[in-house]
């Protein structure tokens, strides 16, 4: 209990334990009265009827109170929420600026540092510019001083400029000067290096620029009347104001030709002045290449005024020689000029050819037999010894002084102009009626053609063929390469046959199709199959593919060969189940192919019945390129052609794709090649009435052996007949090269003297009773007396052009071969002068007949 | 090698046979080369036939022979 004291309560905590009497004041602040109501009164109010009032409140109030706690508490939980988001956000916004502060520090830190050094370094510079800097720029001041009195110095030592001297001894560079002009302020005078040239060019200011040293000009004035262009030759007419005039020359007059003296290096109006160049070169000329060629020889034009031409006129003035063409009229052109005035020559010709012939015909009278005289008419019994001279009626030249190949060339007109040959066998064209010149055969495939001439009347591989259906050429004609056998094993073993072997078609072990199945037999041999035909001597490619199972239990290899053993390629311990190429090449000696089992390296061994190879894809191809003379056609006219129809008798005219050839100083000429047992038969059957006869022929004898061959045999073989009516050229046992008209051996020469290519000629004639002369290149060798037969009725059934024996080694050349059944004394030099001029470059005298 | 004929149209015969598998121009054209090999007569007056580059029967491989004497042309 509170004490008695009336005290004021203000807190409901202060009166802890009220007494029924207590009392509760309450102020009546209307009634301005404090009324006191008693603890028990109102305890008893309180627990009176109108707690429903207080009740109802007090449960509103609560409800009320409970929903504002309710709500307060969604609220505060929300509340909470949300500051616990932002308190996540906020944790990592405050993470975030906590790592870029600490970025931002590192940067600071670092800057400072740089700073820091950066300031370091400018007070190491401040202090080095202090004291290095004020060293250089002392240094510099002193050098700017010493230069300054150089220059000083050197400014004057300096010649000026214009109209400068110097002197003492002064060099100037070369690398200094590249122009000295030595007429400044004018076009001319200017002296430069012309590097092409190796010399100085001079700048004339007239439109020329002088080559100085290699050019020799003369200035002179125009006064023709007209412009003389560039390149024209001149003559001086005169003079004027100490220059000479210059009009166009012509060699037309001996008098006009003698004034020639140079060629205009520009072109000179009409009284006006120019260069001539008397010597060196001009430019800019048309010398079209059509027309001319380099270093050609060119003169003074006897038609066109002040012309040039390189067809030398009779009046010659040459001018000098081509240095460069042009092309198609432009100006590229360029003449070197060096005049060689002879028109003094063509003068003194005019005077003296009167003479000349009148001496000439006199001469021509005078029948010195063996004497020879030269153009001054001193004799001499050696021609070698005179450059050009008379004998008898016959104007000869030494052609070692006058080289005169090229000259002379009448292909056409031998068996015309001296006609009468009866069968004539050569090369070259001798006849215009002739077309072709040969029948070959190709060894390769046996195809024949005829061979034509070519653009130059000869045989060549350009020379054409007929029928063009294996080429148009000799060349392609030869030159093909021809497959000769393709294998064919799908129906049947296609010829071949088997040796301890037997062939089979069967089908292919790996692929489609029937291959040849090879099985051995049990002998103790070699075990192979042949096929696939090849000719002996002939060469060749050849590509086959063999299949040797792994199930065998010898054969492991295989070989391919020939059947007499050439080109043998062995493909030892061969892969096994699996398709093979086993090529092989070379010259053939057996007539057939040949693919032989091997066990280890041996062909031979010991079957067992089982083992087989496969053969499939067998290709033989032809790469001989050999061409054989069938018919090589008589050009007289008269149908004697000579003919071979058995292949291995035939010669030779293309030998591995190249044309036989015989060469002579360098000019090679195609040949006919005879080896052993090759033989042609021509078709002579008669021969002349009175047994005179000329045999003319080229031929190169390098035969070998020592036995005896047949050359050329016109001639019977009857034994009563044998030893008359020949020609018999032949080769004895000696190896002697012999000459033979009637019973005995004949004229010869030595092997050494015949071993080489060569025009010999064999005459017989009915002088003396009957001689036989015979030449080798023009020149006698021997002549003898013969008895001449006048039977022209014998059996001349020995009728060889060749007939190289069998055992023969080395070969025989033909190139030409001509057959007068008559005396031909009096044409022989000029038909050896023919045949000459087309085989031979002429070394010796050539002999011309009035 | 060769063949020996008593006859010279043997010879020829067996000549045109190889000429024929040689498919020369004679058997095509009837001009040109007809035989690889000309028969030439013996000195006992047979027919030898030069046989190296011709494919042979089996009978014929029995009798070829190297022993053949030729007439000699006398000079």
């Amino acid at each position: 209990m509170a004490d008695s004291k009336n005290s004021k309560i203000s807190q409901l905590d202060e009166l802890v334990n009220p007494l029924d009497g207590d009392f509760l004041p309450i102020v009546d602040t209307a009634g301005q009265e404090t009324k006191k109501i008693s603890y028990s009164s109102l305890i008893a109010a309180l627990n009176a009827d109108d707690d429903s009032y207080s009740t109802g409140q007090t449960d509103t109030l609560l409800a009320v109170n409970a929903a504002a706690i309710a709500a307060e508490e969604s609220r505060a939980t929300a509340a909470e929420v949300a500051n616990a988001t932002n308190i996540s956000t906020n944790a990592t916004d405050i993470a975030t600026n906590a790592t870029a502060i600490s970025t931002e520090t590192t940067r600071a830190t670092t800057a400072e540092g740089v700073n820091a050094t950066a300031i370091a370094d400018e007070a190491v510079i401040r202090a080095n510019a202090d004291t290095v800097g004020l060293g250089l720029i002392t240094a510099n001041t002193t050098a700017i001083t010493t230069e300054e009195t150089r220059a000083l110095a050197a400014e004057a030592l300096l010649a000026p400029i214009d109209n400068a001297t110097f002197t003492g001894t002064t060099t100037i560079p070369s690398a200094d000067v590249t122009t000295a002009d030595f007429n400044a302020g004018a076009t001319g005078g200017e002296l430069s290096w012309n590097g092409q040239e190796k010399t100085l060019n001079l700048v004339t200011g007239a439109d020329t620029t002088i080559q100085v040293g290699q050019e020799l000009v003369l200035y002179a004035t125009n006064d023709s009347g007209v412009t003389i262009p560039n390149g024209s030759v001149v003559s001086i007419d005169g003079s004027q104001g100490n220059k000479p005039t210059i009009v166009l020359a012509q060699a037309d007059t001996v008098a006009n030709a003698r004034r020639a003296i140079g060629v205009t290096t520009q072109s000179i109006p009409d009284n006006s002045s120019g260069f001539v160049t008397l010597n060196g070169k001009v430019r800019d000329l048309v010398l079209d290449g059509g027309t001319y060629g380099l270093g050609q020889v060119v003169y003074l034009s006897s038609t066109v005024a002040g012309g040039i031409t390189n067809i030398q006129p009779d009046i010659s003035v040459e001018l000098g020689h081509v240095l460069a063409t042009s092309t198609g009229g432009n100006t590229s052109g360029i003449l070197e000029v060096q005049i060689n005035n002879e028109s003094a020559v063509h003068e003194l010709e005019q005077d003296l050819l009167p003479l000349i012939t009148n001496n000439t015909n006199a001469i021509a009278a005078l029948p010195i037999a063996g004497s020879f005289m030269a153009p001054d008419h001193s004799y001499s019994t050696n021609s070698n010894a005179l450059a050009a001279g008379f004998v008898e009626n016959q104007l000869f030249l030494n052609t070692t002084t006058h080289n005169l190949s090229g000259v002379y060339s009448d292909n056409y007109t031998l068996l015309s102009q001296y006609s009468g040959a009866s069968a004539a066998y050569s090369l070259r064209r001798l006849s215009s009626n002739t077309t072709s010149a040969l029948k070959i055969r190709r060894t390769s495939d046996n195809e024949e053609v005829d061979v034509l001439f070519d653009s130059n009347d000869q045989v060549s591989l350009q020379s054409p063929v007929s029928p063009a259906t294996f080429g148009t050429t000799l060349d392609e004609f030869a030159n093909t390469e021809i497959v000769t056998y393709t294998s064919d094993f799908s129906a049947g073993i296609d010829g071949w046959f088997g040796f301890n072997t037997t062939p089979a078609s069967q089908p292919d072990p790996v692929d489609a199709g029937n291959v040849l199945k090879v099985t051995v037999n049990t002998a103790l041999s070699q075990h192979f199959v042949n096929g696939g035909p090849l000719n002996q001597g002939n060469t060749y490619s050849i590509s086959a593919q063999v299949y040797v199972p792994s199930s065998n239990a010898i054969l492991d290899g295989i070989a391919i060969l020939d059947a007499s053993g050439g080109m043998n390629t062995s493909y030892d311990n061969i892969a096994t189940d699996q398709w093979v190429n086993i090529p092989t090449s070379g010259t053939a000696i057996g007539t057939a192919l040949s693919i032989r089992g091997k066990s280890g390296t041996d062909l031979t061994f010991q079957g067992n019945g089982t083992d087989v190879f496969y053969v499939r894809n067998v290709v033989i191809t032809d790469t001989t390129k050999d061409a054989k003379v069938v018919t090589w056609y008589d050009q007289s006219g008269n149908g004697n052609d000579a003919t071979q129809t058995t292949a291995n008798q035939q010669p030779k005219i293309v030998e591995g794709g190249v044309l036989v050839e015989r060469t002579v100083n360098g000019v090679s000429s195609p040949s006919v090649k005879y080896t052993a047992g090759n033989l042609m038969t021509h078709g002579l059957t008669s021969l002349s009435a009175d047994g005179q006869q000329s045999l003319f022929f080229v031929s190169d004898n390098q035969l070998t052996s020592s036995t005896s061959t047949r050359i050329i045999e016109i001639m019977s073989n009857t034994a009563d007949e044998a030893r008359r009516r020949r020609p018999l050229i032949y080769r004895g046992n000696g190896g002697n090269f012999r000459f033979s008209v009637d019973t005995l051996a004949g004229l010869y020469r030595i092997s050494s003297q015949s071993n080489f290519v060569s025009l010999y000629s064999s005459i017989t004639e009915e002088s003396g009773g009957g001689t036989h002369t015979a030449y080798q290149d023009g020149s006698q060798f021997g002549s003898a007396s013969v008895t001449l037969d006048a039977n022209p009725n014998i059996d001349l059934n020995s009728r060889r052009l060749g007939n190289i024996a069998s055992d023969e080694l080395g070969a025989f050349f033909f190139t030409e071969v001509i057959y007068y059944p008559s005396d031909q004394s009096a044409n022989r030099v000029a038909i050896e002068a023919n045949i000459n001029n087309h085989y031979f470059p002429i070394t010796g005298d050539l002999f011309l007949r009035a | 090698m060769y063949l020996i004929y008593e006859t010279e149209q043997e010879a020829i015969d067996r000549a045109d046979e190889c000429g024929k598998l040689q498919n020369y121009s004679y058997w095509k054209t009837g001009e040109g080369t007809r035989w690889t090999t000309a028969p030439a007569i013996t000195a006992d007056n047979k027919w030898a036939l030069d046989v190296t580059c011709y494919l042979l029967s089996e009978e014929e491989e029995l009798v070829v022979t190297e022993e053949v004497t030729f007439p000699v042309e006398n000079i």
